[in-house]
């Protein structure tokens, strides 16, 4: 009997937890390659899909002599604790945009936003850009910036640039084409 | 409530990947490339690998394009696509960046092909790495080599290979214990000892190294256990940590190294810790045979056989339970609770192991859930699910998409012949030969100054009036009868011609003192003109621009967008396909784990009562005896 009790606890109770990652796990691996391929190749083919389907809706809703991106970036951390950006265009609200945390530490990081995509007509037209956070010392703080610019047949790119002016220590807030 | 981020690696990967490549707060040149990066930042992975795609196919990272196609092999990496993540490490980073970054690269993603379970591919790019790698690397290269070649069933290579590590790594040590365990299935015990003894003796670094110790003291106790060594046995177990990962299977060692020595009072006390501990854990399940079993070798017959009966009654309470969420658990619904996903939810993803509801999954599952094996596989499903919910809304889309190319073809069989009219309209009053006449008239009143050309309607009226006066004075002279009437008529003409000849003085000298300034006047109303000429045949050839570049209709969009609906169907029913593929194989994973428990301790219930039975019969003969 002893023989036997020590065979029997030494296979299961000592070995069984070292051992057991070890245990029928060729069989399982095979298994699972064989469903991660399925998948990886499925991944694929969704990513094409969502490309080729945002490709489109890019042909269809704002043609290339029309279209004029609106882009948000930061410079770094600045004085400027981002809420919300009112956009205007030709004096129209066209873009109420309140953010997160999580994309105000995209933007903090090098991340740039698409704000948003107009179709603007050829000419003369006049942006305004409110910016609403709180400030250097948490208190609210509300700044704006307009630029105009002529839209050509071109795509025409706008960049809302949050910066910081170093000599005053302050937010620096402006609006400009895309260089 | 405790939360496993499990793309911890993927992360780590990525920020060591991209890190060096670019500063904390990346520059962009285009402001696409920043947008990726929006996305990259808030972990929307899908989301930016589409857009670097997108990008890099339509030519608008092209400012950014070295660390846009860095940027997406990792990506392809930290999404499981390393074969996409191989092909951009080829035909990109192998030309164009240094030594060292292609070997990070290589070595990156043999490391999630071993993963993944491709030993072989993993292999085949680890012998890639030429030059040399950071340190922390290469200790890692070298055990990533190891574990491949030993996963390949390539022992002696696998040797030959840590042979090479010459400094202790956390990693160095793992895969020297690996790789005992690979030497003690294949019967090489002395040599397996050798390197476990080597290991038992490195420095305990932190809580990970120290519990891996604890597990090389225990393996190496086991053996000389086997071996009846009992002393030697009896010293490695006690090494292990009172309380740690391995404590259990430790004591219950340590009570039979002491047991072969007839410590019975050390066995005991080992055996009754242990005892008191957890029911989940296969040592604390074995206590409750080896105590009564040391009382029977006692010869306490009663105590033997009262513990084996309680034992049998915590096992069959124990198996009861098991049996209970095997035929009770629905498997699907904890593995959804375990993904937990959200319906726009790209993050990573997360897993809680308090979702595991009854002490009984808890205890027994937990080890098992946390797994690389059923990990990865939960990964994939939760990555299944995700696409599932995205084709849903993509499908959503196109019907949007449809509606829209009709909306488009509609309104351009419209606006299309209008703005044909306009042009030719527009082309009907081409007024260019008139402002050139004009500007030709001008420059001959110019060159003559000719001061009278530029005098208006009014003017030229006076003017024509005057010079009649003098025709209709000779007229009636001419025609008067009355000899004395003649001298008065002759005396008022001269007057009046005076008259006549002042006024027209006069007018002329206006004339002539304001030409310039009408001069300037007329010129710039040719310019303004000439302006007025030019914004109108821009105009029109916007008009000609705009037309052209309209789709005449949008039936390659048609076509496009049907084609991408159709393959959409396609991986729709794939998907579905998959994940019910994936449910089955996780709900099978998980119950093909809880029966291995339940054969386990159904064999500890066996043994009990077939000592119970012994017993018994050894009493009945011990009684017929006396």
């Amino acid at each position: 009997m002893t023989v036997f009790f020590k065979k029997l606890l030494l296979g299961i109770g000592l070995l069984t937890t070292l051992l057991l990652p070890t245990i029928g796990a060729a069989d399982e691996m095979k298994k699972f390659q064989s469903l991660d391929e399925q998948v990886e190749s499925l991944k694929k083919e969704v990513i094409s899909i969502n490309r080729e389907l945002f490709i489109l809706e890019e042909e269809l809703l704002f043609p290339v002599n029309t279209q004029t991106f609106f882009f948000l970036s930061m410079e770094g951390d600045t004085y400027f604790s981002l809420d919300s950006v009112e956009l205007t265009i030709d004096g129209k609200v066209v873009s109420n945009y309140l953010y997160t945390d999580r994309e105000i530490k995209a933007l903090s990081k090098g991340g740039v936003q698409r704000l948003h995509v107009e179709n603007l007509k050829k000419g003369e037209h006049e942006v305004v850009v409110v910016f609403i956070g709180s400030g250097p010392n948490g208190r609210d703080y509300r700044r704006g910036a307009s630029y105009i610019f002529v839209k050509e047949l071109d795509p025409k790119y706008i960049e809302l640039k949050i910066s910081e002016s170093q000599q005053k220590n302050q937010p620096k807030f402006s609006v400009k084409e895309w260089e | 409530m405790v939360v496993i981020r499990l793309f911890a690696l993927a992360l780590t990967l990525l920020c060591l990947f991209v890190t060096p490549l670019k500063a904390e707060v990346q520059r962009v040149n285009s402001p696409f490339y920043g947008e990726v990066l929006f996305n990259f930042n808030q972990q929307n992975y899908f989301t930016a690998i589409v857009q670097l795609e997108k990008g890099l196919s339509q030519g608008k990272l092209a400012a950014d394009e070295i660390e846009a196609q860095a940027l997406l092999g990792s990506l392809y990496l930290s999404y499981g696509l390393h074969r996409n993540a191989e092909k951009i490490f080829n035909s990109v980073i192998e030309e164009s960046v240094d030594d060292q970054s292609r070997d990070l690269a290589w070595f990156y993603l043999a490391k999630i092909q071993f993963q993944r379970g491709y030993y072989q591919l993993a292999t085949d790019h680890l012998e890639k790495i030429s030059s040399s790698i950071p340190e922390q690397h290469e200790d890692e290269r070298l055990t990533l080599m190891a574990l491949s070649l030993m996963k390949l069933n390539k022992v002696e290579q696998a040797i030959e290979f840590l042979s090479q590590q010459t400094k202790e790594h956390k990693n160095v040590t793992y895969a020297r214990f690996n790789l005992a365990i690979s030497l003690l299935k294949l019967g090489e015990k002395p040599s397996a000892l050798k390197l476990l003894n080597e290991i038992s003796i490195t420095s305990k670094n932190d809580a990970e190294s120290a519990a891996l110790i604890d597990r090389v003291n225990v393996l190496l106790a086991s053996q000389y256990l086997e071996d009846e060594q009992f002393g030697k046995a009896s010293q490695y177990f006690s090494q292990v940590e009172l309380h740690g990962r391995f404590s259990n299977q430790a004591l219950l060692g340590l009570g039979w190294s002491a047991f072969g020595r007839n410590e019975f009072a050390t066995a005991n006390a080992a055996w009754s810790e242990l005892a008191s501990r957890n029911l989940s854990d296969a040592s604390v399940l074995e206590a409750y045979l080896a105590k009564p079993y040391l009382l029977y070798q006692l010869k306490n017959y009663s105590d033997s056989l009262a513990h084996y009966k309680k034992a049998i009654s915590i096992y069959q309470q124990q198996l009861n339970l098991i049996g209970q969420q095997l035929s009770q658990t629905d498997f699907s619904d904890l593995i959804m609770t375990m993904v937990e996903i959200e319906s726009d939810d790209e993050i990573g993803w997360y897993w809680q192991h308090d979702v595991l509801e009854g002490p009984l999954l808890n205890d027994y599952m937990l080890e098992f859930i946390s797994s690389h094996e059923f990990q990865e596989s939960l990964k994939n499903y939760r990555d299944l699910l995700f696409i599932k919910n995205n084709l849903s809304k993509q499908q959503e889309k196109t019907r949007v998409f449809d509606d829209i190319i009709d909306v488009k073809t509609s309104a351009n069989a419209e606006n299309i012949p209008r703005a044909e009219d306009r042009l030719r309209l527009l082309s009907m009053q081409n007024q260019s030969r008139m402002i050139q006449m004009i500007a030709d008239k001008i420059a001959v009143v110019e060159t003559d100054e000719d001061a009278l050309a530029l005098a208006d309607s009014l003017e030229l009226e006076r003017l024509h009036q005057l010079s009649s006066i003098d025709y209709r004075l000779a007229y009636n002279l001419e025609n008067i009868a009355d000899k004395l009437d003649y001298v008065k008529l002759v005396e008022r003409a001269a007057k009046l011609q005076r008259k006549r000849s002042l006024l027209d003085g006069v007018l002329k000298w206006e004339l002539m003192t304001s030409y310039k300034a009408r001069l300037r006047t007329l010129k710039k109303s040719l310019a303004e003109l000439e302006s007025e000429n030019s914004a109108s045949a821009q105009f029109k050839k916007n008009i000609q621009e705009i037309i052209k570049s309209l789709p005449q209709n949008y039936d390659g969009h048609r076509e496009r967008l049907t084609a991408v609906g159709q393959r959409m169907q396609t991986a729709i029913a794939q998907v579905d396909d998959l994940v019910q593929q994936y449910e089955a194989y996780l709900q099978f994973m998980l119950r093909d784990e809880l029966i291995s428990v339940q054969k386990r301790i159904e064999i500890y219930r066996s043994q009990a009562l077939l000592s119970v039975a012994h017993i018994y019969d050894l009493n009945l003969k011990i009684e017929v005896d006396q």
